[in-house]
């Protein structure tokens, strides 16, 4: 089932009209892990951008669920439809990390009490015990960081995951170890998952490859 | 409601997790606000001080003659001034009180006889004559002090009024007839004159009522209420005219100003009565001594220039005969100093708010950029806009209100309500300023896609 489609996506920037995207056809589905790899410059995360409803291509559409990005409430599909993990984990730094994965929750609406509860769940399911889940992001390792990063784009609910880099600021076993649970979100849970990295080692443990290069998206694998 | 209450404790969270920006941001607030409460205090009491300094100062001017004239000014009934004159500064608001100075040249006094005692007293003409030829008018207005004269002993049922209130002549018919005379007394008093050449003038049915040194009062042996006569002498071409004006003994004085010798002192407009009945060349002020309204000394220079306009000839030569003399030395000296660092602090004190103003937007403008961080992660998780912007507002507000909250408090309980409306404004002020240095920021930060936020950032 196609979660995302990217349907002749072109972009460029507005003070220098230099093009960044160009015509980009692409399918994204459910139950799939898909890495999306090349140089710095080439135009990853402004399609990641683009993807998450954070901006706006200056011609082609984006179809989420079969419906043009273009007709929906973007605030409202970040909340709902979309998640996104950072290289920099990206964690609010005056909330504790139960806060942090609850917060998403409270503003969709959710009680506060119910909101505490399913975070405490999803915190451990990515491994982050109750103690843990107490602490402020400063007192919490990269990888701990990450896998809270996580915790909080599953509670939304979205089925889409977008990650920038989601390995970049970890070693390579904290690497793997987050790798490991993206791939199981998508494998086990049905998630879509689109990793930009420049890291072939994690772009091998996708399902699809896409390659970016001078503004043009090619299939690798 | 579920999400604005997670707005809210997010709220709560930012302020209260990060209590060294937080406090900064109320205590700059509440330093600023405290500040500008402090130099607002300040200009009000410098105000207030200066205010009551002016009305406590004694700012004279006096009226002469120039001494290098021979001739007296266009206004010949009356000398230097005219008592309409006067009266229209008094009516401006201008003066307090007028003593005028005329050189009644009288020749002798003496009392109306007891109508029971055949034998009236004279007193030696020459020797009464050599005591004083002055007569003052007086002019001041009600309740105030008359002049720098010592204090007057009132005949019972007078006070200070008889200053003040004008005399007409049916008001003094009313309140001081003028006393018969017996016909020997009248022709001994002829006789004397006639010595001298002169002619009595017919005698007006009333009294001018009169306050005299004691001395004059013990020579004379006459007490409060006793009626006297004054001659004025008036030169003619081949002898005088003497006027004879019936007087009434309405008070005491003891001492004249600065240990001159005294003079009997007479209300002004009572003077001016008899001079428009008997001869209007009869009063004639040789010099006269303002007395400036304490409410007026603030704007010293316009009363003088009213007093020019006043005092212009009709050939707009003032000055060319008078002598008008200001001692205000006091008012330079005391108040001037004063007035400049008043005029200096407020001055400054717009500045002040400006820059407390610009202060609050550059302040909010800084601490809301360090929030493109959490306003970009709001936004990717789906916040709209216009809540971030409304917790970023949230934040910043409430912190300042809390400071400017404290520093009202504090001065409004330490100082006076008078910095009521100062508070509510320097306060408005710096809240516009955050508001509006937060706004700037916010618009900067939601024009920004949030991922070139955090990649900025890193």
């Amino acid at each position: 089932m196609s979660a995302l489609l990217l349907q002749k996506i072109s972009y460029q920037y507005r003070k220098s009209n230099l093009p960044v995207l160009k015509d980009i056809n692409c399918n994204f589905e459910c139950g799939k892990v898909y890495a999306i790899i090349g140089p710095s410059g080439s135009g990853k995360t402004t399609l990641l951008s683009i993807m998450a409803g954070l901006d706006r291509p200056q011609s082609g559409e984006v179809f989420v669920d079969g419906t043009p990005l273009s007709t929906l409430n973007l605030d409202a599909y970040r909340r709902q439809k979309i998640a996104m993990i950072f290289q920099a984990f990206q964690l609010f730094p005056l909330l504790t990390a139960l806060e942090n994965v609850s917060y998403p929750m409270e503003i969709n609406g959710v009680s506060k009490t119910e909101a505490r509860t399913r975070a405490q769940e999803l915190l451990a399911s990515v491994e982050i015990d109750e103690t843990t889940s107490q602490r402020f992001p400063s007192h919490l390792s990269g990888g701990e960081q990450q896998r809270v990063a996580i915790a909080r784009a599953l509670a939304s609910g979205a089925q889409i995951l977008l990650a920038d880099e989601p390995t970049g600021n970890l070693d390579v076993d904290n690497g793997m170890n987050i790798i490991d649970i993206l791939t199981a979100l998508a494998h086990d849970k049905g998630y879509c998952v689109i990793i930009v990295t420049h890291d072939l080692q994690v772009a091998e443990r996708a399902d699809v490859i896409f390659r970016m290069s001078n503004g043009v998206l090619d299939t690798e694998s | 409601m579920s999400g604005a209450s997670a707005r809210a404790r997010w709220v709560a969270r930012q302020i209260t997790r990060a209590p060294v920006r937080s406090v900064l941001t109320a205590l700059m607030a509440f330093l600023f606000s405290l500040a500008l409460l402090w130099l607002r205090a300040t200009i009000i009491h410098s105000q207030g001080e200066i205010e009551e300094l002016y009305k406590s100062l004694k700012v004279d001017i006096t009226i002469q003659q120039n001494l290098n004239r021979n001739t007296r000014g266009p206004d010949t009934i009356s000398g230097v001034i005219s008592l309409q004159k006067i009266d229209e500064l008094k009516n401006e608001g201008l003066l307090q009180s007028a003593i005028c100075r005329t050189s009644m040249y009288f020749d002798s006094m003496f009392p109306v006889a007891n109508p029971e005692d055949d034998s009236p007293v004279f007193y030696d003409i020459t020797r009464l004559s050599m005591l004083t030829n002055e007569l003052n008018g007086i002019y001041c207005e009600p309740g105030d002090e008359v002049g720098c004269l010592p204090e007057i002993i009132y005949a019972p049922g007078h006070d200070e009024s008889l200053f003040s209130r004008p005399w007409a002549e049916d008001d003094l018919l009313q309140a001081y007839p003028a006393p018969a005379v017996e016909p020997e007394l009248f022709e001994q008093t002829v006789e004397l004159f006639a010595q001298r050449q002169a002619e009595l003038q017919e005698l007006p049915g009333f009294s001018l009522p009169v306050v005299l040194p004691v001395g004059m009062m013990e020579q004379m042996e006459v007490s409060m209420g006793d009626p006297f006569y004054m001659f004025y002498m008036q030169t003619k071409l081949n002898g005088y005219i003497a006027t004879a004006i019936p007087c009434v003994v309405v008070g005491t004085l003891t001492e004249g100003p600065a240990g001159n010798i005294a003079c009997p002192l007479a209300p002004l407009h009572a003077l001016e009565t008899f001079a428009s009945i008997i001869d209007r060349q009869m009063i004639a002020y040789d010099d006269v001594q303002l007395t400036v309204n304490p409410e007026k000394n603030a704007q010293i220079s316009e009363v003088c220039d009213r007093l020019e306009n006043i005092l212009e000839d009709t050939q707009g030569q003032f000055g060319s005969w008078l002598d008008v003399t200001v001692w205000d030395e006091e008012l330079q000296v005391v108040i001037r100093p004063l007035e400049q660092s008043y005029h200096v602090l407020s001055s400054l004190y717009p500045i002040a708010v400006l820059v407390s103003f610009i202060t609050a937007i550059g302040a909010s403008l800084l601490l809301a950029l360090q929030k493109n961080k959490a306003v970009a992660i709001l936004r990717v998780l789906g916040s709209s806009k216009a809540q971030v912007y409304r917790v970023l507002c949230a934040e910043q507000l409430v912190l300042v209100i809390s400071g400017l909250f404290l520093a009202a408090a504090l001065c409004l309980g330490l100082a006076r309500s008078l910095l009521w409306p100062f508070v509510l404004t320097n306060a408005l002020l710096y809240l516009i300023g955050t508001w509006l240095g937060t706004t700037l920021a916010a618009i900067f930060m939601l024009l920004c896609t949030p991922l070139a936020l955090l990649q900025s950032r890193e």
